[in-house]
């Protein structure tokens, strides 16, 4: 995969150390992770920043997501807080979690994702797959997430061993196609779009993005129109 | 309407009017008087609200909160020391002035299917109270002032809500249409939205926004259900999350029952499905 674009807008732009998302991209190994932290956490941040490194580069397994819980606890103390940061800290913090493997030999992509960050696999007028949802409204519900708290992450063991939930697309005989990774925000956005039949506007705005400050201009723009949620806005495009 | 975004930069406002009086002092089914039910209800209530904002960095100021007492013949401040200034405060001053932080234990899930004791601190802002009349009326006037400034200062913002604690015995008049002016004072977002708790010595079941008064207890219970706010349709859905049979037709009354969930129903951003 080529990538052509990966960057991240803050929800305000005089505050970029509050963005909460957190991306990484190893186009020579094919994989992409983007993953959001949740506003209501004591540090999304910093769980969305471990969870993004250690599913870059290893699967999400059970051991991995461990590992990073206890990463998390080493970040913090909750014996020395004040009442209010300690009861924040036990609720728990939460992010999502969108992992993308390329597979060059199958010439298809396997998608991880827990929550709602966004990837869509479009030639450039249709959008040919959507995970994990298909319609716009269905951002409008709470987002099942990857929690610091074990007792938050029992959805993992549904089928009673851990499992993040697989789906392959292929782009054999396809080419060229696009991949957008993108947090919920933009992934709403485009699928309301799509919906409102815009004629593949906002697609084609999206996949014009080369530079963070074309991306501020999209989102701010939109935001400003009352069209797209001021959250944190992350996308990544690949070239398959 | 009611779609503002609560933000640092747009924040929102809970007004809370809390009866004072003296028929709190009398005592409810779980042996606790009706002014400790309210004091306990109104302290769990900020710490809710103070822990949904609290973030590794400090509480992030989402929402503007006050609480005015009312008893005898007036309605004050019912915050003291550094609080005591001013009605309104962002809501990092409430966290930071707490009367005082106790120490308490809770039950907790012990993860094999038991439960064990788990310290908590639990912070009190607000003493129970109970003496003198119920001047509801002129609470609610008062409530009507503040908020009005604060609707002023704030024109962009999701509208204030009030959270209105009472047995309900007005003695200074009938406190419905001063209700009705309170939910005409607004932002450019909406109308301020009134829920109303009604503590009553009864008993029965509690009940969470009911769609009439049929099957209400009293008189008090009444005129409280027609002074509550219908619930907007995205409240609706926030109640529906939690496990809340709500409807168009349902109001912000609640009887005998827990307010706290309340305060969840407002979106500062991105909540897990687990913190429901």
């Amino acid at each position: 995969m080529d990538i052509l674009f990966q960057g991240s807008v803050a929800k305000y732009l005089d505050r970029p150390e509050d963005n909460e998302d957190a991306y990484d991209v190893a186009a020579e190994r094919g994989r992409i992770v983007v993953s959001d932290g949740a506003s209501e956490s004591y540090d999304g941040k910093s769980w969305a920043g471990l969870l993004t490194k250690a599913f870059a580069e290893a699967p999400p397994a059970e051991e991995a997501l461990a590992t990073c819980v206890e990463a998390f606890t080493a970040l913090h103390d909750p014996a020395s807080m004040g009442w209010s940061k300690a009861a924040a800290y036990e609720r728990g913090s939460f992010a999502t979690a969108l992992i993308v493997q390329e597979d060059l030999a199958e010439q298809a992509v396997a998608i991880q994702c827990v929550g709602d960050s966004c990837a869509v696999l479009t030639d450039g007028k249709d959008l040919l797959n959507v995970l994990p949802y298909q319609k716009a409204s269905e951002f409008e519900g709470k987002p099942t997430l990857l929690s610091t708290l074990p007792r938050h992450n029992t959805h993992l063991f549904a089928s009673g061993m851990f499992s993040v939930p697989e789906v392959v697309w292929s782009y054999k005989d396809a080419r060229p196609l696009f991949l957008l990774c993108m947090t919920d925000a933009l992934g709403a956005w485009l699928l309301r779009s799509h919906e409102e039949a815009d004629g593949g506007l906002a697609l084609e705005r999206l996949l014009e993005v080369r530079s963070e400050a074309d991306l501020s201009t999209l989102v701010e723009l939109e935001r400003a129109e009352g069209r797209m949620r001021r959250d944190d806005s992350t996308l990544v495009i690949a070239l398959l | 309407m009611y779609s503002a975004e609560i933000s640092r930069t747009i924040p929102t406002a809970f007004l809370f009017l809390v009866d004072q009086s003296g028929s709190m002092q009398d005592t409810m089914e779980n042996d606790k008087s009706k002014a400790q039910f309210v004091a306990d209800v109104l302290n769990r209530t900020l710490a809710t609200l103070i822990t949904r904002c609290t973030k590794s960095e400090g509480t992030r100021d989402y929402f503007h909160v006050g609480v005015l007492g009312y008893s005898g013949s007036s309605a004050d401040n019912g915050l003291s020391g550094a609080l005591g200034s001013a009605v309104l405060h962002p809501i990092s001053q409430i966290e930071a002035n707490p009367l005082r932080v106790e120490d308490r234990t809770k039950r907790v899930d012990d993860g094999a299917g038991g439960l064990t004791n788990q310290s908590i601190k639990f912070p009190v802002w607000f003493e129970p109270q109970a003496a003198g009349g119920t001047p509801m009326c002129h609470a609610i006037t008062r409530a009507a002032e503040e908020l009005a400034a604060w609707c002023d200062a704030h024109p962009d913002s999701y509208p204030p809500t009030v959270l209105h604690v009472t047995d309900g015995e007005s003695t200074d008049g009938d406190p419905a249409d001063l209700a009705n002016q309170l939910q005409r004072i607004g932002t450019n977002d909406g109308t301020v939205l009134m829920f109303n708790l009604h503590v009553s010595t009864a008993g029965g079941d509690p009940v969470k926004f009911p769609t009439s008064d049929a099957g209400l207890p009293d008189s008090y219970a009444k005129l409280l259900f027609r002074m509550s706010s219908p619930l907007p349709p995205h409240l609706q859905k926030a109640a529906e999350e939690k496990g809340i049979k709500a409807t168009m037709e349902s109001r912000g009354f609640v009887y005998n029952g827990e307010i706290a969930e309340i305060v969840d129903f407002f979106d500062i951003g991105t909540r897990a499905a687990q913190l429901r």
